[in-house]
């Protein structure tokens, strides 16, 4: 029963508009189970301008299931262009329907069709099944590390 | 007496008529072309939004920078400044201007509420990481996985 409710619904993915930015922060407070303050839209809602470029939404019935976000970086000598991922969410109840990995695809293709040298991504190295799925795209681990301040 | 001990110092924040400035101090220290663009300064957009840059100054000259930014990342997201380079003008290093900085930053961001500052750097660069340490930055678990284009 539920794997032909799977086959009906039909994954598409899609550049990210602005309206989306609901549905984004509906799924992030899904998965982080906290309702954040309204205000906070609004600022991301400003960071969406330079990022929406990169940016995808999948929907399945036309519900937003899951959405990456990213931006351009410039980093490095020479001076190389990557598509950094800053955020990849996926509705708990779409899990294991390889949504995530079409979403990657598609921010892949996009930015090697638009000349980027790269794609990155920063994951926690106990995460194991986040770099499984990024290793099985054909990610590689490399030497930057994080260092960070809480005050 | 070097520049440093017959000038002021004065932390500002970085606004748009600095670009010319900072890509200078830039180039003299890579002894080049310089690592950061025209186009990078722009995308930066200092005294923006979400711009969290600053300059030092002597005697009313720029000759260090800090270029930082107000991002999200993660799921659940958190807000957080992430430090994209910080440069002092060769004729005025070793004498704490970086430190002094990033002091700015954290003074800002504390005042802003924002409580997480990161930066990303290669983990070969033991110099950097000392320097970030004895800011009280700490190694958090982030590591990278970066998909490189061929051709």
């Amino acid at each position: 029963m539920s794997a032909i409710e799977r086959e009906e619904g039909k994954v598409r993915i899609r550049p990210m508009e602005p309206e989306d930015i609901d549905s984004v922060l509906a799924i992030d407070r899904k998965i982080s189970g906290v309702r954040r303050a309204v205000t906070y839209t609004d600022l991301i809602t400003g960071d969406l301008g330079g990022v929406l470029d990169l940016s995808f939404v999948a929907e399945v019935d036309g519900q937003v299931a899951g959405f990456i976000l990213a931006r351009r970086a410039y980093v490095g000598e020479p001076v190389t262009e990557v598509g950094l991922i800053q955020i990849l969410g996926v509705d708990p109840d779409y899990w294991r329907q390889g949504i995530a990995s079409k979403l990657v695809n598609a921010l892949l293709d996009t930015c090697q069709s638009k000349k980027l040298n790269a794609v990155r991504i920063m994951v926690n190295e106990r995460d194991s099944q986040l770099q499984g799925l990024f290793a099985h795209m054909g990610f590689r681990r490399g030497q930057l590390i994080d260092y960070t301040k809480t005050l | 007496m070097n520049a440093m001990e017959k000038g002021t110092v004065n932390i500002r924040r970085m606004g748009r008529s600095d670009i010319d400035a900072v890509l200078a101090i830039d180039r003299k220290v890579s002894g080049g072309q310089g690592l950061i663009t025209y186009r990078d300064m722009v995308a930066a957009d200092p005294g923006g939004a979400l711009d969290l840059s600053f300059v030092s100054e002597v005697d009313g000259q720029v000759v260090g920078f800090i270029l930082a930014r107000l991002t999200y990342a993660g799921v659940p997201f958190i807000e957080l400044a992430i430090i994209q380079a910080v440069v002092v003008d060769p004729d005025y290093q070793r004498r704490g201007m970086a430190s002094r900085l990033v002091n700015a930053l954290l003074g800002h961001c504390h005042a802003e509420g924002i409580n997480t500052i990161r930066a990303v750097l290669d983990e070969r660069n033991t110099e950097l990481k000392h320097f970030f340490q004895r800011l009280g930055f700490r190694r958090s678990e982030l590591i990278n996985y970066t998909r490189t284009f061929e051709s």
